[in-house]
């Protein structure tokens, strides 16, 4: 690995991270820059941003704990459904290879950046409607 | 009314266990991205406020995220060559987002973060 490959790891690792500090989702721009940009491969890329969120959560949880802003409640009901989920992705990335997981996750994206849209537009919409 | 009422209680609930199971999946295939799913899910579903959303999403999030690093370093896809500039970028860089969260104009940047998402799938499907 050469230091220029290297420094721009550590661009995109900083790119994703201020996007994912200021909770807008780091990973869904931090996967697309190491494997658009880089060339990294998208297994290696998903590894890659799972890992480094990782000592991120934990901090940023122990923050919104202490303020009391986590719904343990609502937590306990999803973190069992969603470890099946994650279970069942486990099962299936075994037998697709990178090349067809980068384009459903092309696809995942403009599906998430759509609804993200959406979602933002109806509650400015909404936020203007009660301020009048 | 009433049993109208729970019914739409339990049909919540069965939405949000849905979001949850398909956040899992979105997470463990990609690597990623169950956050963007898990905030809206909690605001719609289960009636938190943005905050609280957030702050519980990463609650979801994190053991999401252990058990899929645990799977993708054990089949073999671990670079740890890669880990320390990217992770030590991370770092910094999520320091320095949670510090410039007051001081940047949300609307438009979350505008644009949108937009960007928009581009990269189209960028990696026609890769």
């Amino acid at each position: 690995m050469t230091g220029f490959f290297a420094f721009c790891l550590f661009l995109s690792g900083i790119a994703g991270g201020v996007i994912g500090g200021m909770g807008l989702g780091g990973g869904t721009l931090l996967i697309p820059l190491l494997t658009i940009a880089l060339s990294v491969p998208q297994k290696t890329a998903a590894w890659l941003n799972l890992l480094c969120f990782i000592p991120m959560s934990v901090f940023a949880l122990a923050v919104h704990s202490k303020n009391k802003l986590v719904s343990f409640k609502d937590a306990l009901l999803f973190i069992p459904f969603s470890l099946c989920g994650a279970f069942l992705a486990s099962r299936l990335t075994e037998k697709i290879g990178g090349d067809v997981m980068r384009v459903s996750f092309g696809y995942f994206l403009i599906f998430l950046g759509s609804l993200s849209l959406v979602f933002f537009l109806i509650d400015r919409i909404t936020r203007n409607r009660e301020k009048k | 009314m009433n049993k109208l009422l729970r019914f739409g209680k339990i049909a919540k609930g069965g939405m949000a266990i849905a979001a949850a199971f398909i956040s899992g999946l979105a997470n463990g295939l990609f690597g990623g991205g169950a956050g963007t799913l898990v905030v809206p899910s909690l605001k719609i579903f289960r009636g938190l406020d943005q905050k609280e959303a957030h702050a519980t999403a990463i609650s979801v999030v994190l053991p999401l995220s252990v058990f899929s690093t645990v799977y993708y370093t054990l089949s073999g896809n671990a670079s740890w060559s890669y880990f320390l500039p990217v992770g030590s970028g991370v770092v910094i860089g999520g320091a320095l987002g949670a510090l410039l969260l007051a001081k940047v104009p949300k609307k438009v940047l979350t505008l644009v973060f949108y937009l960007v998402m928009i581009y990269a799938g189209v960028r990696m499907i026609a890769l």
